[in-house]
């Protein structure tokens, strides 16, 4: 979402916003990223609200020199509104996380998983080359979390971006599309066979839905799309991480996530 | 190749071929004293000059196309008209306690939840037409925001004076349907009642976790079976919502045990805000509704007194008006509610040493997630905007149907006798066998003979 945050009456839909010190605080604080770091867009992605604090995310993407998709970095920051790059996190205990049902507490170094990896320096002779693993903290387990609803979740519809032919995305004049499930894709690289093949074959310069569409997402019901009374602005939900909020009217689009973190694995039981 | 090139050239755009075109085009370029053409921009550029400077006439219009005209509907006249007729709702006086929701949504967009100003308006608006339309309504306040799958709900909880007496079976509760709810889902379109529940509905509720589809009329298929349709759901899950989660300042309302009745505190003055940011501040304000599903506990005639008091050991009735500090904590917080300052949180004393607060507490239910209120020193709010669940933490087991019955054992089987010899005379059993034998054995002895 734009940092203009013209855009914030779609996420008045679930009920959610940004109180006016969060606005002003945010805005200098994105802007202030650019100062260390040379995006083409720096946007809002959302909030993730903890026990005792928030979490704030900012996503900047650069198109230009990116070959096939453009590049994101993501930068989180705490009440402070001092942002900072989301860090790596542990691939083998990043899988579990994704199940939990705890809330975020807002403490970022609070563990939440411990490793059981205890290296004994005494008894060996050899120093390991490695140190051993840390704690798997609340910051990993925000970033695994971040990652996760930007790949299944972040959508635009189709025909905003274009292909060109050195295989960069821009932004084209957005028209509008009409409230149905077919005009979105994913904003990521393209997963499905089909529409790698597509971009291979070079045919998805003239294309406009050249990422993968959000029709093909298993299980179906996720997505749900809706209107409001004008049946202009159009909110597009995923019921499997509720808080996520995809929006588009004829003038603009974007998507951002205001909830709690915490996926909805109970979702197939649900209808 | 050349038949491809050809047809395109032939092509005809408002009486023009393309062909044609090119050639316009290329004597411009070359011919041209005024407009210089000389790279790669200025030959989209021309092309467009020519296009908007030759008078390409569409060919005239029938009859037809012109009188059609005029059936094209604009198309947002309907919302129009919708969005006009609800702005202009007005009456002479409402006899009602109708919630300020205008002014309580801009408390809501300080602690980061809430409408746009545009639509808290028309909620406002849509609390003054029901209130009108019924004179029986006491109190009016907006609920809250259910989500479904395809279309969400707005709902407006309402109490009445006298309430319909829609007949339910023995084991409800009325108190139970004390509140009224109203949904639509869309601002602009007219409210529905949603109708009543009973007690085994709200019993089974508890045990359902269902996401709404959006359709009132839909038939749930869960298990546990659920009697009733989509709306009845909805009722169910609202009613243990709000039951769960009203909250009022402590001291605001009074419980008499008499008369059974809440009213309001004859001398109330808002506690302090350092009262209200903690858990001792707040009440709940609706009674707790049982496991059985109802608010009284109900003795069930049929069953015996020894079961009765041990249902009724596992399902305490509360006292009212209890505080939240009471409430079984989530997990390993400490209790169910989450408490969170905003706005400013200075302090300050005005001229006669009374402290003054501008600060603004968010309480949210851990148990419920959605479920928020929201006060500062003058006004407080309760809403909820969410799916309807509670927060399970741990996954979901559906739970197991009945063991399957097994079969009854099979009865040895004995085979037919079929002695070689006929068996003893028996006796017969009454007079009328007797006779039946007797007449018996005559016809045979008649049947021998010949």
């Amino acid at each position: 979402m734009n940092i203009s945050f013209n855009d914030l009456k779609f996420v008045h839909q679930i009920g959610q916003t940004l109180n006016l010190e969060e606005r002003m605080r945010l805005q200098l604080a994105i802007l202030k990223i650019q100062e260390h770091y040379i995006f083409d867009e720096v946007l809002f992605w959302g909030r993730v609200e903890g026990v005792e604090k928030d979490y704030y995310i900012a996503l900047g993407i650069q198109y230009k020199g990116q070959y096939e998709f453009p590049l994101k970095k993501f930068f989180w920051s705490s009440n402070n509104y001092h942002f900072a790059e989301l860090p790596k996190y542990n691939e083998e205990f990043a899988q579990r996380a994704e199940t939990l049902r705890e809330p975020f507490t807002g403490q970022h170094e609070h563990i939440v998983f411990r490793t059981d990896e205890e290296i004994n320096f005494e008894d060996s002779l050899e120093i390991p080359a490695q140190l051993p693993a840390k704690n798997f903290s609340e910051l990993e387990r925000l970033s695994y979390i971040v990652q996760s609803i930007e790949f299944q979740c972040a959508s635009i519809p189709v025909g905003s971006y274009r292909l060109t032919p050195t295989h960069e995305l821009i932004k084209t004049t957005f028209k509008g599309v009409t409230a149905e499930l077919k005009n979105y894709q994913h904003f990521r690289q393209p997963i499905r066979k089909d529409k790698q093949d597509l971009i291979a074959r070079d045919e998805a310069l003239y294309r406009p839905d050249f990422l993968d569409s959000l029709v093909d997402d298993t299980p179906y019901n996720q997505w749900s799309v809706q209107t409001d009374s004008t049946k202009r602005n159009i909110t597009i939900r995923n019921l499997i991480w509720p808080g996520y909020l995809g929006y588009n009217n004829d003038y603009t689009f974007g998507y951002a996530y205001f909830g709690d973190g915490i996926k909805n694995s109970d979702f197939e039981f649900l209808l | 190749m050349d038949v491809q090139l050809q047809k395109i050239f032939d092509s005809n755009y408002k009486g023009k071929t393309l062909y044609n075109h090119f050639c316009e085009l290329y004597y411009q370029m070359q011919e041209n004293k005024y407009y210089k053409a000389q790279s790669l921009s200025d030959f989209e550029d021309l092309s467009n000059f020519i296009k908007e400077n030759r008078f390409y006439h569409l060919p005239l219009k029938t009859a037809d196309q012109v009188n059609n005209l005029q059936d094209q509907i604009f198309p947002w006249q309907e919302y129009c008209k919708q969005q006009m007729q609800l702005m202009q709702i007005k009456a002479k006086v409402i006899n009602a306690t109708v919630q300020n929701f205008l002014k309580l949504n801009a408390l809501l967009n300080n602690v980061g939840y809430g409408f746009t100003d545009e639509d808290a308006y028309l909620i406002q608006q849509s609390l003054k037409s029901i209130a009108i339309r019924d004179s029986n309504i006491i109190n009016i306040r907006f609920w809250g925001k259910l989500f479904a799958q395809n279309r969400d709900y707005y709902v407006i909880e309402v109490q009445l004076s006298k309430s319909y007496k829609e007949p339910q079976p023995i084991d409800c509760d009325e108190k139970l349907n004390e509140y009224v709810h109203y949904v639509t889902q869309d601002l602009l379109e007219d409210w529905a009642l949603l109708p009543q529940v009973t007690r085994k509905q709200m019993e089974a509720s508890r045990f359902i976790t269902y996401v709404f589809s959006g359709n009132l009329n839909k038939e749930i298929t869960q298990y546990p079976i659920f009697n009733g349709k989509e709306k009845h759901l909805l009722k169910a899950q609202i009613l243990r919502i709000t039951h769960a989660n009203l909250l009022a300042p402590r001291g605001l309302y009074r419980f008499d045990d008499e008369t059974k009745l809440i009213t309001f505190e004859d001398e109330f003055k808002m506690p302090e805000s350092a009262e209200l940011s903690t858990m001792d501040g707040w009440v709940h304000l609706p009674p707790n509704i049982l496991k059985q599903g109802r608010i009284t506990f109900y003795e069930d005639p049929s069953l015996k007194e020894e079961e009765l008091n041990q249902m009724k050991e596992a399902d305490p009735e509360l006292e009212r008006l209890k505080s939240i500090k009471d409430d079984k904590p989530f997990e390993q917080n400490e209790g169910n509610w989450n408490i969170k300052i905003f706005g400013e949180t200075q302090q300050y004393t005005n001229q006669e040493e009374q402290p003054l607060s501008y600060q603004i507490v968010q309480l949210r239910n851990y148990l419920w997630p959605g479920a928020i209120t929201v006060s500062n020193s003058n006004d407080f709010i309760s809403i909820y905007f969410g799916y309807g669940n509670k927060n399970q933490q741990n996954s979901f087991n559906p739970l197991a149907p009945n063991d399957i019955q097994e079969e009854p054992e099979d009865i040895d089987e004995i085979p037919e006798p079929n002695p070689r010899e006929q068996p003893d005379e028996l006796e017969p059993d009454s007079d009328d066998e007797r006779r039946r034998e007797q007449e018996r054995r005559e016809a045979e002895l008649q049947q021998q003979q010949e």
